[in-house]
């Protein structure tokens, strides 16, 4: 009740427009657990750009040093599969990709194509290891994270592939 | 008529066949010669945007704070700016007795002391017949800078003198708060403003300078204010325990000083061993304050800077030299405080695009691992 009155009184001092956005960035896997002051702050700090349709976000090959969110629109995953492209997984609002860069530098696996007008976060490297280097609880959550959803990659790839093979011969 | 028309196409075709042959490294040349002719013209505008970049910079971690609470950013501004008002009435209010007693005597003997001073530098270039013209220029130039404020307070000089030296003061005290509170508020948009025109090919890149410079220059100038602040208090202290006269006063002026690498120290020190060598008439004063900012200075070397801004940006000496005297010689003192913080975040910033430029041609698929697993 006092909680409501205080909000009631000082409702203009706080912001409502970025609710949807720190919605949205709550549901993203990598953060899930995260405080909103948190989520808040991720949202300040990281940076946003806007994509056409058509747009390419990185190219295969290309040095990767940030991950992205998509906030809106649908952004398509693209691997050439001989002359053809395949598309390997459409993205909305609340996914995100290339979250290998966050843990090495390594060259892009697949092209990243927005599909119509696309709103994105960025976050590089240096900025996730600076946040979670001053936080040990935040690099608990977030590493803990990424490490379910990349054992998540592993286990839904067919049992012909590879790496799921190299793993389970262990 | 005609012949006339011949003779501009003529130009017009031998400019642009010179724009296109010209190399990119005169039209770079020519473009640094420009900067800075404009910035040695409009030097005080350029001083003022630059520090309020630098105060900006240094006040956004207290708003991105504020705002992570869930307030508004023009709340969080407001709500700053309020708060600032609020320490610098609290501060005048239990400061000013003491502050404006001391900085008000500071500078009305100041002119007693520079006269001191010159009539020993003239006694000791007469008795070892040197020439310390140069140094006597230098510590003249100190001198004056460091009275400004305190003239201006006690109004020792004639209305157009004070004009002349206060436009740019007072231009900078109205406008670094305008530009500073603008730049907070409106920075996102701005920044949103700025990714909307780099083209997605150079976003990364450009991310990742940002970044860089981000989490580097924040804790660069936020560990130089903090450790300004803190050879500033330290030096307060130990002149005032030595029996000094003007401790705070001279304290602020070590902790500005302090920015500017070895010769801060010097110039501040040199100021205070003046002063105590005019106060007590004594070597021996003059010794117990040179050990004073020795031991200060070791502090700030083995204790302070490693704890505030690390060792993460440093520039090679030479270069460092080179950038205090280019920044008095462009900006004044003002200039030899913000030449080295700006060098050294330009360094890095220089640094980031080369190892970026390096990495390039090494970005090769690993298709086998690519086979494997994920983008």
């Amino acid at each position: 009740m006092k909680k409501e009155h205080i909000q009631r009184i000082f409702g203009w001092a706080f912001d409502t427009q970025n609710k949807g956005n720190l919605e949205k960035l709550g549901e993203v896997r990598l953060f899930k657990g995260l405080s909103k002051a948190l989520l808040r702050k991720l949202l300040i700090d990281l940076f946003e750009k806007e994509y056409d349709a058509g747009e390419i976000i990185f190219s295969e090959g290309d040095s990767g040093k940030a991950l992205y969110i998509v906030m809106s629109g649908t952004v398509n995953i693209v691997k050439k599969d001989g002359s053809e492209d395949k598309v390997l997984a459409p993205l909305g609002p609340g996914s995100y990709f290339g979250e290998l860069a966050l843990i090495s530098e390594s060259p892009r696996f697949a092209t990243a194509v927005a599909v119509e007008k696309t709103n994105l976060l960025i976050m590089y490297k240096s900025y996730f290891d600076h946040l979670i280097k001053g936080n040990s609880r935040i690099s608990s959550r977030v590493l803990l994270n990424l490490a379910e959803c990349l054992s998540g990659y592993i286990c839904s790839r067919d049992p012909k592939d590879t790496f799921t093979r190299d793993i389970s011969e262990r | 008529m005609d012949n006339g028309k011949n003779i501009r196409d003529e130009l017009v075709e031998g400019f642009q066949e010179v724009h296109h042959k010209m190399p990119l490294w005169v039209l770079f040349l020519i473009l640094l010669s420009l900067i800075f002719v404009s910035a040695y013209n409009a030097s005080d505008l350029i001083v003022i945007l630059i520090l309020s970049g630098v105060v900006a910079y240094i006040l956004s971690s207290v708003i991105n704070k504020m705002q992570s609470f869930g307030l508004k950013r023009k709340v969080a501004v407001i709500l700053l700016y309020l708060g600032l008002f609020g320490l610098l009435i609290g501060g005048e209010a239990l400061l000013s007795p003491y502050l404006r007693q001391e900085i008000g005597t500071f500078y009305t003997r100041v002119p007693e002391f520079s006269q001191q001073i010159e009539s020993l530098i003239k006694q000791q270039s007469t008795e070892t017949s040197r020439d310390f013209t140069v140094l006597e220029q230098v510590m003249r130039k100190i001198l004056s800078e460091v009275t400004l404020p305190g003239r201006l307070l006690n109004k020792t000089l004639d209305f157009s003198a004070v004009f002349g030296y206060a436009a740019p003061f007072v231009l900078g005290l109205i406008l670094i708060p305008f530009f500073v509170f603008f730049l907070l508020k409106d920075w996102p948009e701005m920044l949103k403003r700025i990714m909307r025109f780099i083209p997605p090919a150079y976003v990364e890149t450009t991310v990742s300078a940002m970044s860089e410079m981000n989490v580097l220059v924040g804790r660069y100038l936020r560990g130089l204010a903090v450790d300004c602040m803190a050879v500033g208090l330290i030096a307060t202290c130990g002149l005032w325990l030595l029996g000094i006269h003007y401790p705070i006063t001279l304290g602020i002026l070590s902790g500005c000083a302090n920015v500017i690498p070895y010769l801060g120290p010097v110039i501040a020190c040199t100021i205070s061993c003046l002063i105590a060598f005019v106060q007590f008439q004594s070597v021996g004063a003059v010794i117990n304050v040179l050990l004073l900012y020795m031991t200060v200075k070791l502090l700030d070397d083995l204790l302070i800077q490693p704890l505030t801004i690390g060792k993460t940006l440093h520039l090679h000496p030479m270069l460092l030299v080179i950038t205090i005297v280019t920044g008095e010689k462009l900006f004044g003192v003002i200039g030899m405080i913000l030449a080295v913080p700006i060098v050294t975040i330009s360094q890095k910033i220089i640094t980031i695009f080369i190892l970026d430029r390096r990495r390039r041609p090494t970005a090769k698929v690993d298709q086998e691992a690519a086979n494997r697993i994920i983008v």
